[in-house]
């Protein structure tokens, strides 16, 4: 029976190899592949599928049909399936099929590591933490990808919990992306993840500098100027949580999406026992974010992940969307979207450019229409996820609000209290001198008293310099 | 009436003590800004472009070449070398022409060269219409060293005069490394006249403009 089927293969291979059309050459590899019989075989049929289509310049086929080789264990053309993955934009249509391949079968260096860290980053987006480090030991040492692949391997330890361990790869990955010249957005990448590590392992000074070396004008900046006001109201510095989220606060920020910010100022208010400043802080917030909160809700009810796909294009292409702008607008710059939104346009376009298919067009568009659907519902997916977690997480905010303005209440009674009893003796104004002569006893900077105005280059400029109005039992009250 | 009086300046003062417990004000905060355009250390070199428009009798045009030391942001030691030419003016071809034909005694700027400090205790911004956020500072010049002056009228006598020249003048950031700088000078010679005989004081107020560049910073672009 074996010999049998064999000989058939060898009969359809043959078919394969003299035909000189791509219409009768696909011919003799689809009988194969509708033939269960031969299913043994199918993984060399969808390779040489591959070669035919990759002939006939159609990048996306070739990628899907060497895809479902490599799912078959054939490992040919990993190479060439991999840098058509790169000229796409979808890893994932090849990456997925060879995570499953029991051995490489590529000789020159550079190239093998190149396909193992692309697997490696696409186990990494599928959340398979362990065999994304099996493959990164893949990644020779002295490959150009080498640097992206410490990278990843940071952040899977980090992921891990091992943040200790993380360090280390992520400082070579950022002195290795110095030599060879990555460029700045690299860099930033990695002090971020840097800065995150250190602060998952509690040091608080380490994280705290390397948020604070992200470039002003990074599309990183706000986010880790946030982060750092984390770090150092962990570290017990209300002050200095409130000066960096000063920033958060200014009109220039409206745009963007902080809620946490605002609580966390709320937060160190209340820590500092300025209550009154905590509950103008809750009102405000509570007057932006109810509202949007509502629109969002009203966005997401009924929204599909192709619903989603479709309205973060809208915004994308600078349209009006039902979901507010300012939560879509950390994917303008996320490479995931910027990767799918090119893939999805190519498999469309490709997919009305088959006619060297003859009969086969159409089953190849069909495979061509199914991966773009995959992939818009895979990053719907994806972004829908997360706006729900957003507003599931500003609806929690909103809740917490009321119980936090009960707390303050209470504390506040006790605030006045004190200051009934011992009364506030400072001269206020002779406080406020003295502090800015401090201040600019600071070299290479300038001191500018604040007034209530903000400009533009003053952000993530501010510091806050105020005393905690918390009596000693209030403090320790508060302190839990 | 005094007591009511009393009572009532103590109640708005505790009532404002009152107000700021439990209270986060813009008083506590403070910008602390890395400074764009530090100076300290670094050498400033420049060329300008002048006029002297106020005197009686001549419309002076004239190049400037300063070099600047900074020993801080505030402080710099500098030396300022000029050469120009005074041009009659509308009055003096007036008085000049046949109908009067009288030539006033007046000197004419041919050059200078100057030392001295400046002190730039003002360092601000401004902005411009929303667009852009311009730096600046402002300078007080002390300067002296001698100008060199040739009589108008035929016998063309010269005078190398001793020169104080106190100045004002505010730098416009362009970049890291360059500046705009404009400047009102004055400079008050003593000149010995030939035709006449005796000291005379002069004053050669002008105004300059003029691209000044600044030494690299380590570390910045």
């Amino acid at each position: 029976m074996i010999a049998l089927l064999s000989l058939a293969f060898a009969g359809t291979f043959d078919d394969w190899s003299k035909a000189t059309t791509t219409e009768a050459k696909l011919d003799a590899l689809f009988t194969v592949l509708n033939d269960e019989a031969l299913a043994e075989d199918h993984g060399m049929a969808w390779s040489h599928l591959g070669e035919v289509l990759e002939g006939e310049k159609l990048e996306g086929a070739a990628m899907i049909a060497w895809g479902r080789a490599f799912a078959a264990q054939v490992p040919d053309h990993a190479v060439e399936a991999v840098a058509l993955a790169d000229q796409v934009g979808d890893h994932n249509v090849v990456a997925e099929g060879l995570a499953e391949l029991e051995k490489l079968s590529i000789d020159a260096k550079d190239a093998k590591s190149h396909v193992a860290y692309v697997v490696a980053r696409d186990l990494l987006r599928r959340d398979k933490l362990g065999p994304t480090l099996d493959w990164l030991k893949k990644v020779d040492g002295d490959s150009p990808d080498f640097a992206d692949a410490e990278s990843v391997r940071g952040i899977v330890l980090a992921n891990q919990g091992k943040n200790e361990a993380a360090l280390v790869p992520l400082q070579t990955a950022r002195a290795l992306g110095v030599t060879l010249n990555k460029g700045e957005r690299f860099d930033t990448k990695l002090l971020m993840n840097l800065a995150r590590v250190y602060y998952g392992a509690g040091n608080w000074g380490q994280s705290i500098y390397h948020f604070k070396q992200v470039p002003r004008d990074s599309e990183y900046w706000a986010e880790a100027h946030f982060e750092e006001a984390w770090a150092h109201f962990r570290g017990a510095d209300m002050a200095g949580t409130l000066g960096l989220l000063h920033s958060h606060g200014s009109p220039f920020m409206e745009g963007l999406w902080f809620p946490e910010a605002d609580m966390l100022r709320a937060q160190s208010l209340f820590m500092m026992c300025k209550f009154g400043t905590a509950v103008e802080e809750m009102d405000r917030f509570e007057k932006r974010y109810q509202p949007i909160e509502e629109s969002l809700d009203a966005a997401l009810s009924g929204l599909d992940a192709k619903g989603t796909w479709a309205e973060l294009e809208q915004y994308l292409d600078g349209g009006s969307t039902k979901i507010p702008g300012l939560l879509l607008r950390p994917y303008r710059t996320q490479d995931r979207v910027e990767e799918a939104r090119a893939a999805v346009k190519h498999y469309r376009t490709e997919a009305g450019e088959l006619s060297a298919l003859g009969k086969h067009a159409d089953t190849v568009k069909g495979w061509l229409d199914e991966r773009a659907d995959t992939l818009v519902e895979r990053e719907g997916s994806r972004v829908l996820t997360r706006l729900k977690r957003d507003r599931d997480e500003v609806h929690q905010m909103l809740t917490d609000l009321e119980l936090a303005r009960i707390d303050i209440l209470q504390l506040e009674s006790r605030l006045y209290e004190r200051a009934a009893a011992t009364g506030v003796m400072e001269d206020i104004q002779a406080d406020r001198i003295g502090k800015l002569r401090e201040l600019r006893k600071k070299k290479g900077y300038e001191v500018w008293p604040f007034e209530g105005e903000y400009w533009a280059d003053e952000l993530g400029w501010y510091q806050v310099d105020s005393r905690s109005d918390c009596p000693e039992s209030l403090a320790r009250k508060i302190g839990g | 009436m005094l007591t009511t009086l009393l009572a009532a300046v103590l109640s708005v003062a505790s009532a404002q003590e009152t107000l700021e417990l439990g209270r986060l004000t813009d008083d506590d905060i403070s910008v602390v800004q890395k400074t764009l355009y530090p100076k300290e250390g670094r050498t400033e070199f420049g060329v300008h472009l002048g006029v002297m428009p106020f005197d009686a009798f001549l419309v002076t045009p004239n190049l400037q070449v300063s070099f600047d030391k900074h020993s801080s942001d505030r402080f710099s030691i500098g030396a300022l070398v000029g050469v120009g030419y005074g041009l009659q003016n509308v009055t003096s071809r007036t008085l000049g022409s046949p109908t009067y034909g009288v030539v006033p005694y007046a000197y004419r700027y041919l050059g200078s060269a100057l030392v001295g400090f400046q002190a730039a205790p003002i360092y601000a911004k401004m902005n411009l219409n929303g667009a852009r956020v311009v730096h600046f500072d402002v300078y007080f010049a002390g300067r002296g060293g001698v100008s060199l002056e040739r009589s108008i009228v035929p016998d063309g006598s010269f005078a190398v005069a001793p020169t104080l020249s106190p100045g004002i003048g505010s730098r416009f950031f362009l970049g890291p490394n360059t500046a705009l700088r404009v400047e009102l000078r004055d400079d008050v010679l003593l000149e010995r006249r030939a035709l006449t005989d005796k000291w005379a004081i002069k004053q050669n107020a002008g105004v300059t403009v003029g691209i000044t560049m600044f030494s690299k910073v380590e570390g910045r672009p």
